[in-house]
């Protein structure tokens, strides 16, 4: 096909994970659709939500896939999309300016919450 | 001054448009939302909802009543700006490509892909005559058999179109009789975009080619030719200056296993009559997919595979800034 992967509506370079090599065997297919489990789902979002507010300006350390660990300056994302946009990331080559880590890369993410 | 950021899309944008005023931007991406933002601070005004697939391209009428948007989940859509309603749908037998409102905002093109043994067409279809989009019945189909279309606006006065091809050629159509009524190729790869000048004398073409170039709209005179040295995905011609800038990139795929090119999405400002390259702006985290003038030539804004859209006003300086010849 001619078209490169921009013009392929299945396939997102940028934003895709990569191929699972096995099937999630906890993962029942559609198991998403319970009214308990959206409930849940609803509240973990809410939580993360108000934790990436909160992260906003602040020294935050993430932990990536394979121990990686970066720190950086909470930034201005809105939480929608699937990746975290921060400020000043220290990096084993310097500091990024500005950065965008994907969602999928990060395990964890910690910081101290700032007193009121 | 700081760029307006932009986040409403997961996936990556497909391109972006202003109404003819200028306050509002439309965007779209490989997501189904469709938003409308407005341009001097980036409030998102609202969602275009209906689209099942990938959007590919988005057009508003002459007065921006009317919004256009062709998708991936084989549609094209006609919404109404101001209340979100879904106003016409038209199913296609393929991916809708590239779409657009003539002149007058009365008549309707798009192109759709080749695909599944289906062949590439351009359809018109009047808004005045209901029975049209009723019967899914287009005045017009014109059947491109060679190299499929992958980007399409119309002509002054909406007497033809300019489709641009996977191949690198350019063909003018009649929007009355579909006959072709000119054919150059310039360009050695697909076409990504097309876009004509304020005055639709002159449009400029975007190419995998790793060029843009600027074409005479009725004669289709190759003009100018802006070289860089990766794939040009957009490029648009500022209203005021004889500025052009060009939007594009490696896919992002090439980026993990080509390190040295890393970093480099940036649009790029050339002089127009010079050929040279004066400015670049750097910010998205992934090649830039379109790239547009504000109709008052004071601002730009770029949309990219990170799914980020920026608006850009331009500094003092650039209104100062004088090419030394």
């Amino acid at each position: 096909d001619p078209f490169t992967p921009r013009f392929d509506p299945q396939t997102d370079p940028f934003w895709d994970p990569p191929k699972p090599l096995l099937q999630d065997p906890m993962k029942p297919p559609g198991a998403a659709g319970s009214r308990a489990m959206q409930a849940t789902r609803a509240a973990l979002r809410r939580r993360f939500l108000l934790s990436l507010a909160a992260a906003r300006g602040q020294r935050v350390t993430f932990i990536l896939c394979q121990h990686g660990r970066v720190g950086a300056v909470g930034g201005n994302d809105g939480g929608a999309a699937a990746a975290f946009q921060v400020d000043a990331l220290q990096t084993p080559l310097g500091v990024q300016r500005a950065a965008l880590l994907r969602g999928r890369d990060v395990v964890a993410f910690g910081f101290q919450v700032a007193e009121k | 001054q700081k760029p307006i950021l932009l986040q409403g899309h997961e996936r990556s944008i497909t391109q972006i448009k202003y109404n003819r005023e200028g306050d509002l931007l439309f965007t779209v991406a490989k997501d189904p939302i469709v938003n409308v933002w407005y341009s001097v601070n980036g409030e998102r005004l609202g969602t275009y909802n209906g689209h099942t697939g990938a959007v590919w391209c988005v057009d508003a009428d002459w007065d921006t009543r009317h919004v256009l948007t062709g998708s991936a989940d084989n549609s094209c859509r006609l919404w109404d700006c101001e209340t979100g309603k879904q106003l016409a749908l038209v199913k296609t037998s393929s991916a809708v490509r590239t779409c657009g409102f003539d002149f007058g905002g009365n008549i309707i093109m798009f192109s759709t892909d080749k695909q599944m043994g289906y062949q590439c067409f351009v359809s018109f279809f009047d808004l005045r005559d209901p029975s049209q989009i009723e019967n899914n019945e287009p005045y017009m189909k014109i059947p491109c058999s060679d190299s499929k279309i992958t980007s399409a606006v119309w002509g002054p006065l909406g007497e033809f179109i300019i489709a641009g091809h996977e191949s690198g050629e350019l063909n003018q159509f009649s929007a009355k009789s579909g006959e072709q009524l000119s054919n150059i190729k310039e360009h050695t790869k697909q076409i990504n975009d097309i876009q004509t000048s304020r005055d639709m004398t002159m449009f400029i073409t975007a190419s995998k080619d790793n060029t843009a170039k600027l074409f005479d709209c009725t004669t289709l005179e190759h003009l100018k030719t802006f070289r860089t040295e990766r794939p040009v995905n957009s490029a648009a011609l500022s209203p005021i200056f004889d500025h052009v800038v060009l939007g594009g990139g490696q896919e992002a795929m090439d980026v993990t296993t080509t390190s040295t090119r890393i970093g480099k999405f940036e649009a790029r400002f050339f002089h127009l009559a010079f050929e040279e390259e004066f400015g670049r702006v750097k910010g998205h985290f992934g090649p830039i997919n379109s790239v547009a003038f504000h109709p008052d030539g004071k601002s730009y804004s770029s949309g990219g595979e990170d799914g980020y859209v920026r608006i850009h006003y331009f500094d003092p300086q650039y209104f100062e800034f004088e090419f030394e010849a």
